[in-house]
């Protein structure tokens, strides 16, 4: 079945794609690809909500969570998945905000990208609640003296506003709004990453988070984190719907990626070049930065080599293809889940100073200890499970709303050009 | 910027972080100067803050390789060796109320032992943090979890600068009537609030073979503790970070 296509947006002016009138349609039902990535997110997604139910019964000592990580893998997933919802708007803001009208064809796809990142990552949060049956009183009580509340707040607010956005750009008349809901989503996407950065950043007990950089570091990891994964799912739609995304957006777009790569690797090590000067950071810099810790192995080969040198070097070096992109993206995906690692499992695993002056010898806790930690199948499926349901959401919007443009043929002479560049970079 | 002005401000940002946030002030304890308290309360009335608890630990005394405290809770709340629960979590993943800590001194490199137990702070972080207010302080001073609203997102757990709090891993058959506890709850020491609302030490207290610990009311000028407060000198644990915990210590060596 061909959806119902939609003649939308004006006429807009592209390299190769001059003065063509935008159409947006459904995916149809008959590729066969669309189906099998249906499948297998419907059943990572499932297997997350049993994994969860089965927590629910038997408690967390099913995970390799304890009172000591007491934040283990799922926080490291929904964190990344929900700062990288900011980023994952970066091309519609490039669109509705900056004015790039070529980015536009994809800009429904980057909201509804975002929308489905951050839903999926508050899927994780409240399914590895303690007492996820109590949603309800976490909905109806609120302290507002606490940063996690201004979040529930704030992970509402976005999932409302990238809603409002993707009405006013599917709706024909609500077209001259949606530069102004581009503007709101893009202020929102900045105030959720600052307060994502902040849950961490106002923990006085924790020796590991510089409260004024943690926030820029969030905010430029996510827009990098956030690219890397609407560009998977571009070259996706591309490669399965047979639908050509122009060179010159692509390469763009991986360039731009790379910077904020590298921008975000900056901003982290500044983050943790700070704290190397703060007396009572230095233990968990130390640990971060010296070659002898777990935790530097996740910074320095994770963040550091595959995250950021790699892709780096994949996007930089020739024009953008389909398998160093997608290569590039993965890396700066794993690259996300490392900074996360380093921060989230890595500033709970640093002894905490609990007697200020001295160093502890013996507990039946094993405080003074590095701590370390390894999740279990629980964790492993209710992560993969919230993948699974970002996943699935986006391929279901695809399927009942005009997100993607009709398959653009491109003009002959871009066709040229392409075929031009694509020697090049093979030369 | 030197080393220290970075530190401070640190902690200043995360303060004001904090603060900005937070109402009402703190009201100093200065351990000495306040009035006379009864110690029980009729059941019917609430706990009031002409009382602030405290406890004074003095380290000195604290027997090195005893944990009668620690036993003695287990015993009064159910958890540890004093419940049949939590056989099948792992050794971090199991209560942790209280546990006792051997500490290195570098001056002289001897150790010294110590309890540690939810401090009971002024300006609690857990309180600041917990999204539905499930974890409180009493006007008394006394931090609890209401175990009706915590929905186990172990943020408190996050912001606690003592680890004292712990998180059940699974479920529990075996409890204290008057200390209910709960699978995907967060809990800690209360300062056996139960006891001492019927006029009662706290259970380690009443166990300390080596009188190393004394309870009371720090408003109470004629008080123990008040006294003892106003004697020996004392401190409180991470007291860089403003907390004002209600739990002092006497006898740790000053480095
Ligand atoms: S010691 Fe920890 S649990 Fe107790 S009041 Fe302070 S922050 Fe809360
Ligand atoms: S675990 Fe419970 S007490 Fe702790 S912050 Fe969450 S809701 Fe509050």
């Amino acid at each position: 079945m061909l959806g119902c296509v939609m003649p939308v947006f004006p006429l807009f002016s592209m390299k190769g794609f001059t003065q063509q009138r935008m159409v947006y349609q459904e995916l149809s039902d008959h590729h066969g690809a669309y189906t099998l990535a249906m499948l297998i997110c419907a059943a990572l997604t499932v297997a997350g909500g049993v994994v969860a139910y089965y927590m629910h019964h038997r408690g967390h000592v099913i995970t390799g969570m304890d009172n000591h990580i007491v934040w283990g893998l799922p926080h490291v997933v929904a964190v990344f998945l929900i700062v990288s919802a900011s980023g994952a708007l970066n091309v519609a803001s490039i669109s509705s905000v900056f004015g790039k009208n070529n980015y536009a064809p994809w800009a429904r796809l980057s909201v509804l990208l975002a929308a489905a990142l951050l839903l999926g990552g508050l899927a994780i949060i409240l399914l590895d609640l303690g007492r996820p049956d109590r949603l309800i009183v976490a909905l109806t009580h609120y302290n507002f003296k606490s940063v996690f509340t201004w979040n529930i707040l704030l992970y509402s607010g976005f999932i409302a506003v990238c809603l409002l956005y993707l009405m006013a750009l599917l709706t024909p008349n609500w077209q001259t709004h949606s530069s102004k809901a581009g503007w709101l989503a893009f202020i929102w996407r900045l105030l959720l990453t600052t307060g994502t950065g902040l849950i961490f950043g106002v923990l006085l007990a924790r020796n590991a988070y510089f409260p004024w950089l943690i926030v820029p570091a969030f905010i430029a990891a996510s827009l990098s984190f956030g690219l890397a994964l609407f560009l998977l799912v571009l070259l996706w739609v591309q490669r399965s719907t047979a639908r050509v995304v122009p060179v010159t957006v692509l390469s763009r777009l991986t360039r731009l990626n790379a910077k904020l790569a590298l921008i975000a690797l900056v901003s982290v090590l500044l983050h943790h070049g700070v704290n190397m000067l703060v007396e009572e950071n230095r233990s968990f810099a130390r640990l971060v930065l010296w070659p002898n810790s777990w935790i530097s192995v996740w910074f320095w080969l994770g963040q550091v080599l595959v995250g950021t040198a790699l892709p780096c070097w994949l996007f930089l070096k020739s024009t953008a293809n389909a398998r160093n992109t997608t290569l590039g993206a993965i890396t700066i995906v794993l690259g996300g889940l490392a900074m996360m690692v380093v921060l989230i499992i890595g500033g709970q695993a640093v002894p905490m100073p609990v007697v200020d002056g001295f160093s502890i010898v013996n507990s039946s806790f094993q405080d003074g200890t590095v701590l370390s930690y390894w999740p279990k199948l629980a964790e492993w499926l209710l992560s993969v499970g919230g993948v699974g349901l970002v996943l699935f959401l986006a391929l279901l919007g695809m399927r009942v709303l005009p997100i993607l443009p009709q398959r653009i043929k491109p003009m002959p002479n871009v066709v040229k050009r392409n075929a031009d560049v694509d020697a090049i970079s093979k030369s | 910027m030197s080393t220290k002005s970075i530190s401070h401000s640190a902690q200043l940002a995360k303060r004001r972080l904090l603060k900005a946030a937070v109402t009402g002030g703190a009201a100093l304890w200065a351990g000495q100067g306040y009035k006379l308290f009864a110690a029980a309360k009729p059941d019917e009335q609430p706990v009031t803050s002409a009382v602030r608890w405290g406890l004074l630990v003095n380290v000195s005394q604290c027997g090195d390789g005893c944990d009668d405290c620690v036993t003695a809770c287990q015993a009064e709340n159910g958890w540890g060796s004093g419940s049949s629960d939590e056989q099948q979590s792992n050794a971090l993943q199991v209560a942790q109320w209280m546990r006792k800590l051997d500490v290195h001194n570098p001056l002289d490199g001897s150790t010294f032992s110590l309890p540690l137990m939810c401090q009971h702070c002024d300006s609690a972080p857990c309180v600041d943090v917990c999204p539905t207010g499930a974890s409180f302080k009493r006007a008394d001073g006394i931090v609890l979890v209401d175990r009706h609203t915590c929905i186990g997102c172990r943020y408190c757990m996050m912001a606690c600068p003592y680890k004292a709090r712990s998180f059940v891993h699974e479920p529990l058959f075996d409890q204290r009537a008057h200390q209910p506890r709960g699978k995907g709850c967060v809990e800690s020491c209360t300062l056996c609030a139960h006891r001492v609302d019927k006029g009662k030490q706290p259970a380690c207290v009443e166990a300390c073979p080596h009188g190393a610990m004394v309870f009371g009311d720090v408003n109470d000028p004629n008080s123990e503790i008040s006294q003892q407060l106003a004697k020996v000198s004392s401190r409180e644990l991470r007291k860089n970070l403003g907390l004002n915990a209600g739990v002092r210590y006497a006898g740790i060596p000053v480095v």
